[in-house]
């Protein structure tokens, strides 16, 4: 199962987005949810790949993981080597010092092996929740993550999620890396980076939706599928949740489709590479969602590791 | 009754594992996890035991009051059911807003139901509907649902009455006079409530075992927590256990019992 090289790129490659949701296209048993997560981590760090990302959401009917240290803690018991990442952790809707404590202790459980992925949150409901108006949610930022690096959060291994003007600007003020989000395009992509770098800012990754297959055709449909329900239910499009505007919710599910990387091991790897050639230091590849049965998962670990790692390492494509 | 390990403060995750496995292997009920200098977060370090230690439950040990209480029930649910239902929840008041306690614990158990609720308290209403966030909710829903049908939430820093007549299980600290815990209640509702105490281990099981009879005579002490090294959890096991399980044992059985695990502990640590 491991790769025979471990190309040095794959230092550079995280995998994410574990949520142990079990939804209505997809349902699952929690308890194996979260034992999934536990495996897969395993076999991710068997391959060599840098880390394993998780996100958070709350509140929601299939369970979304709401607390991704937590979570990692569990998962990260059968690994030695691999990082793991929360991307993202919404931490205006946390305390402060409760998130310092958990990844102080993560990280003297685990020997420093995480790499915290923080954003201001979006869902309104959430923020409901825990009593916190959403308006405040950058007001909040800065006291909080001065807070983690009180507590003795490095700013290296912190990285703020997003790629508006104000989280550019945070990540650029703190030292901390910025994890840029799927759909931020490559004229963008270069102004964000040299922004990012004269700003004395620290590592740029960025998200993308990846799946290696011949004929992406299924794993397209099916990735709007999955996006139509998170974006029409939890986004607001010209003043009204999602699902109430088609026409804005087919717009945003066609970005999400143009963005997502899929199709042969070559031509995912020539999208990455030019990733790479742009400037990007880190690449978080999403290959994990709920429509993915656990054995086509790790079918894509392996065809990312063997396949498209290599390609990457060499520079080329396989044709 | 049921025996959790209060380990020595463990210096690494890994002697922390390795009092677990024993613990486990030895029959003991659960391990004891709280927050240390080194590892603050307890619910982060249970997550991490309950992974290694398959069979073992773990009382989990949180301040309340402090953070949101819905936040506590987020990462207790996750870990109960990363756990596969063997969390045993602790809370204890926040120092500084003991004050808050009683309603956080309320809070904590009602957003634990794993069903939609309104709360409206003093310190915090959920959902809180702020005028300036939009989307309101009548209810909020807190996902996952633990695995467990019905979080085990043990109360400790408060008087065993507040402790029950809240619907709460009862850990008593060491040296709290029996008079404090002594109940006469026959409420079947409070009978079904933990109550756990510390009990001081040195090394000899009669005075144990004395003191576990009369706890659970005096105010049905059901739990014991205990601190012992391996040798210590081996004659808990081997001669303290199979002594309190029943009121009376028939003479001479319990006779040679303590040399037989002596033994025991000796070789498994050969």
């Amino acid at each position: 199962m491991s790769a025979s090289v471990e190309p040095s790129v794959l230092s550079r490659i995280g995998l994410s987005l574990w949520t142990m949701q079990s939804t209505a296209r997809a349902p699952a048993h929690p308890v194996e949810l979260y034992r999934r997560l536990a495996r897969d981590a395993a076999v991710v760090e068997s391959y060599g790949f840098h880390s394993l990302w998780t996100g958070e959401h709350r509140g929601w009917y299939d369970g979304w993981c709401p607390a991704p240290i937590h979570a990692l803690s569990h998962a990260a018991a059968g690994t030695t080597r691999l990082r793991f990442g929360t991307a993202m952790l919404l931490l205006p809707q946390h305390d402060g010092a409760s998130v310092t404590a958990a990844a102080r202790t993560f990280d003297a459980l685990y020997a420093g092996r995480l790499e915290l992925g923080v954003s201001v949150g979006y869902r309104d409901a959430e923020f409901d929740a825990v009593g916190v108006r959403r308006d405040q949610r950058g007001r909040r930022m800065d006291p909080a993550l001065a807070e983690l690096f009180a507590g003795g959060v490095p700013a290296s291994r912190v990285w703020i999620g997003g790629m508006a003007d104000a989280a550019l600007a945070r990540a650029a003020r703190f030292g901390c890396g910025i994890l840029l989000p799927q759909t931020v395009r490559t004229r963008r992509l270069r102004q964000i980076i040299d922004m990012h770098r004269d700003a004395g800012g620290g590592p740029v990754g960025i998200t993308k939706d990846v799946h290696v297959a011949e004929d992406a055709t299924e794993f397209r449909r099916a990735l709007r599928a999955h996006f139509r329900e998170e974006i029409g239910s939890w986004w607001t499009l010209r003043g009204q949740q999602g699902f109430q505007r088609p026409g804005e919710l087919a717009t945003q599910l066609d970005r999400v489709d143009d963005s997502a990387i899929a199709g042969p091991a070559g031509q995912v790897a020539d999208l990455l590479g030019e990733l790479l050639v742009e400037g990007v230091d880190f690449l978080l590849l999403r290959l994990c969602y709920d429509f993915l049965a656990p054995q086509q998962l790790h079918e894509q670990i392996a065809r990312v590791a063997e396949e498209v790692a290599p390609l990457l390492e060499s520079g080329g494509s396989a044709g | 009754m049921r025996f959790v390990l209060d380990p020595p403060d463990p210096s690494t995750v890994d002697d922390l594992v390795r009092e677990a496995h024993h613990a486990a292997g030895l029959g003991f009920d659960a391990m004891l996890c709280r927050a240390t200098p080194t590892l603050p977060a307890s619910l982060v370090t249970a997550a991490a035991v309950l992974a290694r230690v398959p069979v073992l439950r773990v009382v989990a040990e949180i301040p309340l009051g402090d953070q949101h209480p819905l936040l506590a029930a987020e990462e207790a649910a996750v870990v109960d059911v990363a756990g596969a239902g063997r969390l045993i929840l602790l809370i204890r008041p926040a120092p500084g807003v003991e004050e808050r306690f009683l309603e956080a614990a309320t809070l904590l158990r009602t957003a634990l139901r794993a069903r939609p609720f309104r709360f409206t308290g003093e310190h915090w209403t959920v959902p809180a509907n702020l005028p300036t966030n939009n989307d309101h909710e009548d209810r909020y829903r807190m996902m996952p649902a633990p695995y467990q049908p019905r979080m085990e939430i043990w109360c400790a820093g408060v008087d065993a009455s507040v402790a029950l007549d809240h619907g709460f299980g009862h850990l008593a600290d060491t040296g709290t006079p029996a008079e404090v815990l002594a109940d006469s209640s026959t409420d079947p509702l409070r009978l079904d409530l933990a109550r756990a105490r510390h009990d001081p281990w040195h090394g000899e099981p009669d005075p144990l075992v004395d003191r576990l009879r009369a706890g659970r005579s005096q105010f049905g002490q059901d739990w014991s927590v205990v601190r012992a090294d391996a040798e210590g959890m081996a004659r808990i096991a081997g001669s303290v256990r199979p002594r309190i399980q029943l009121d009376r044992l028939p003479e001479g059985l319990a006779d040679g019992w303590a040399d037989g695990w002596a033994d025991r502990s000796r070789q498994d640590q050969a």
